[in-house]
């Protein structure tokens, strides 16, 4: 079949409607030119077009549809070499049943309407029952009235193109549907995982809310604007007063009148600031009783920009604020009756001297007036009035120096041991030459205490020694031994020791363990003695054997070493 | 020992210590002449009286701290607030250890302080003290 005569409107019946969009002008260019004389004179051209851009043509007779023509590429198409087609029933049995529908529908449009290109994607059954996709466009021709009269067709096969898409599709869809079942493997996962962690949750809140119930605190939770909504058991075994008339702000009615305001400001300031909360207050109990707590409270763990809850819990502190208040009041009453005591020692020493000194001033102006008229028995009596005086002189400057012995505190003491042991000595020196007393001494360290007082203290020591003497001729050892941070000083004597029932009377006022006859002393001595060494944190105690002697022990602390403790 | 007698008030509420002078005076053969008040208000009564003209005025004050009535101290400091009895020369004799009141006289006013000591013999001569003091 020649080019020129498919090209020709068929004579008589037919005829080429020139239509804009499928036939053009001739173009200008001289090549386009020469094309076209060539598609018009030389069928060569035609088949070539139609058999390198087309998959097949069919020219049909509308006027006598079962007329139609169809190519060797069309059948090729479907798989039928050009022996098996050939007929047009073939190529229309050959469509799938809705898409003759749609074909014959897109003719109807085209026959109504001259300007439509006819234009429809078909699936046709390939002899292997393989389904082939066809783009199938054409042209409808008319005759001089205008009446259809051909359908010319072209067939470009876009089964590969289908295939790809449905597989893309396919693809597409199960890759979705993976999509959609990894998503529910997770959701999944995520709820066990969290409906686990759920579980572990109730559990370790049951453990903790059994734990906290068990302990003797009274536990509570607070909203973050303070308004409680928890309230531990022992809350409400405590005061007796059911949770839910105490949740919010009802607690509050339980704290002390006196307490209340004090914790209203100290609760408001730690929500405001939220910072912990800690105070002690008291709280009512069931019987009206109120007894003191230490409360605490924390703000728990919030995220960012969450307001915190708050956790509190109330210990009972009843017992220890009695004790520390009982303390208290006792150190205050001993502090005022030791200061009462010292103002009366004072005093009283102090008032004693008067009438004392007329007493021993008149015996002394009766000896000196009368001495020459009296009799034997007469200075007798003046001796014992004259005794009685220096004795009690003793005991008032004693007392007086005892009374005088209190603390001057945040003053640091320095002594020098050696030259307070120099001055002790030289103070006894009368009497260590009267007994012919042998005395062994060391050097001695400096040490914390004032040096007035160590000097005294040696002096007592020293003077005990020799006054407590043996028949035999005085020994006194002085010496000392650093121990640490302090230093302790021996005074050892010979002398004629103190059994163990008395060696700690000795220490006490007034306690002498011997007349007054026997040997000098007053018994404030030693109880000075003790509160010079005390006052300045060192320690006085002895070791005596009745018969072989008395070794006193003075404690003190070092200076180096308290000065380091103190810098 | 002896030279121009001198009057002396004695401000003593204890009765054996003005003896105690006076025997001292005796002893010492000391010629002064010695008034006595038994309280701080009836010194300055006595004073204010002699400032009166009803007195003789004296020459020296032998002042107690520890007094009935009127202490020592309230009898210096008003001494000391008034301009011609602050003139008076006043000695203070007063017992050992009276470390805790402060041993000084008002502004002013020249004050001795004397402790009384313990033993006569000792006391024997804090009154020969006063005998000086008085007649500088």
């Amino acid at each position: 079949m020649g080019l020129s005569h498919a090209l020709r409107p068929p004579t008589g019946h037919a005829r080429w409607v020139k239509r804009a969009a499928f036939v053009r002008d001739i173009p200008t260019h001289p090549l386009g030119r020469e094309l076209y004389e060539h598609v018009r004179n030389n069928t060569a051209v035609f088949d070539l077009l139609r058999e390198v851009t087309l998959d097949g043509l069919f020219y049909r007779d509308l006027t006598h549809p079962e007329h139609e023509w169809s190519d060797d590429r069309l059948w090729q198409l479907l798989g039928y070499s050009d022996a098996d087609g050939g007929r047009y029933s073939s190529r229309q049995a050959l469509l799938f049943p809705e898409d003759r529908l749609r074909a014959h529908a897109e003719l109807q449009r085209c026959n109504a309407d001259p300007e439509r290109t006819y234009d429809c994607v078909l699936r046709y059954q390939h002899r292997d029952r393989s389904t082939v996709w066809v783009r199938c466009r054409g042209l409808v021709l008319r005759d001089a009235q205008g009446q259809p009269v051909r359908l010319l067709g072209t067939h470009v096969d876009f089964s590969e193109l289908q295939r790809t898409r449905e597989e893309l599709q396919r693809v597409n869809r199960e890759l979705e549907l993976r999509v959609n079942d990894r998503t529910r493997e997770l959701g999944e996962t995520l709820t066990r995982m969290a409906e686990s962690e759920l579980a572990h949750q109730r559990t370790r809140t049951r453990e903790l809310r059994q734990l906290i119930e068990g302990l003797p605190l009274l536990v509570w939770t607070t909203q973050p604007d303070g308004a409680c909504d928890y309230l531990s058991p022992q809350w409400v075994a405590y005061t007796g007063i059911p949770e839910s008339e105490q949740l919010g702000s009802g607690w509050l009615h339980q704290i002390h009148p006196e307490d209340r305001q004090r914790v209203t400001l100290a609760w408001q300031s730690a929500l405001a600031s939220v910072q912990p909360f800690d105070t002690e207050y008291r709280i009512r109990r069931h019987d009206g009783v109120y007894r003191w707590f230490q409360t605490r409270a924390v703000p728990l763990p919030a995220p960012e920009g969450v307001s915190a809850k708050w956790l509190g819990s109330s210990s009972d502190i009843h017992e220890r604020k009695h004790l520390e208040e009982t303390l208290r009041q006792r150190t205050a009453a001993l502090e005022r009756s030791n200061a009462d005591l010292e103002e009366f020692a004072y005093l009283a020493s102090h008032d004693l001297q008067e009438p004392l000194r007329t007493v021993a001033s008149y015996v002394q102006l009766l000896e000196r007036q009368y001495g020459s008229k009296l009799d034997a028995r007469a200075h007798e009596y003046i001796a014992y009035a004259a005794a009685g005086a220096r004795r009690m002189r003793r005991l008032v400057t004693d007392l007086l120096d005892y009374s005088r012995a209190v603390a001057t505190p945040g003053e640091l003491q320095e002594a020098d041991g050696t030259a307070a042991l120099d001055n002790a000595l030289q103070s006894v020196a009368a009497l260590v030459s009267e007994t012919r007393a042998r005395v062994v001494r060391a050097a001695l360290p400096r040490l914390a205490i004032d040096e007035a007082s160590l000097t005294r203290v040696l002096q007592n020591l020293l003077s005990n020694a020799l006054n407590y003497r043996a028949e035999v001729v005085p020994q006194i050892v002085v010496s000392c031994q650093i121990d640490g941070p302090s230093a302790v000083i021996a005074v050892a004597d010979n002398g004629i020791g103190i059994a163990p029932q008395h060696q700690r009377r000795i220490f006490q006022m007034f306690q002498r363990l011997h007349s007054s006859h026997d040997r000098p002393g007053t018994g404030v001595g030693l109880a000075l003695c003790k509160r010079l060494i005390e006052r300045a944190d060192g320690q006085i105690w002895l070791e005596s054997e009745v018969g072989r002697g008395t070794t006193f022990y003075v404690r003190l602390p070092l200076v180096a070493a308290t000065r380091e403790v103190r810098t | 020992m002896t030279g121009p007698a001198r009057r002396l008030l004695c401000v003593e509420d204890n009765l054996g210590d003005l003896r105690l002078l006076q025997e001292a005076l005796e002893i010492l053969q000391l010629p002064h002449q010695l008034e006595h008040v038994g309280d701080g208000e009836a010194a300055l009564t006595y004073l204010r009286e002699a400032q009166a003209g009803k007195h003789l005025w004296p020459d020296a004050v032998l002042l107690d701290l520890n007094l009935p009535r009127k202490s020592g101290s309230e009898v210096l400091a008003e001494l000391g607030a008034d301009p011609r009895l602050r003139q008076l020369r006043v000695i203070v004799l007063t017992t050992a250890a009276r470390e805790r009141e402060l041993l000084v006289g008002p502004q002013h006013m020249t004050v001795h302080f004397l402790i009384k000591p313990l033993d006569f013999d000792d006391f024997l001569g804090v009154v020969e003290t006063i005998d000086h003091l008085i007649r500088s």
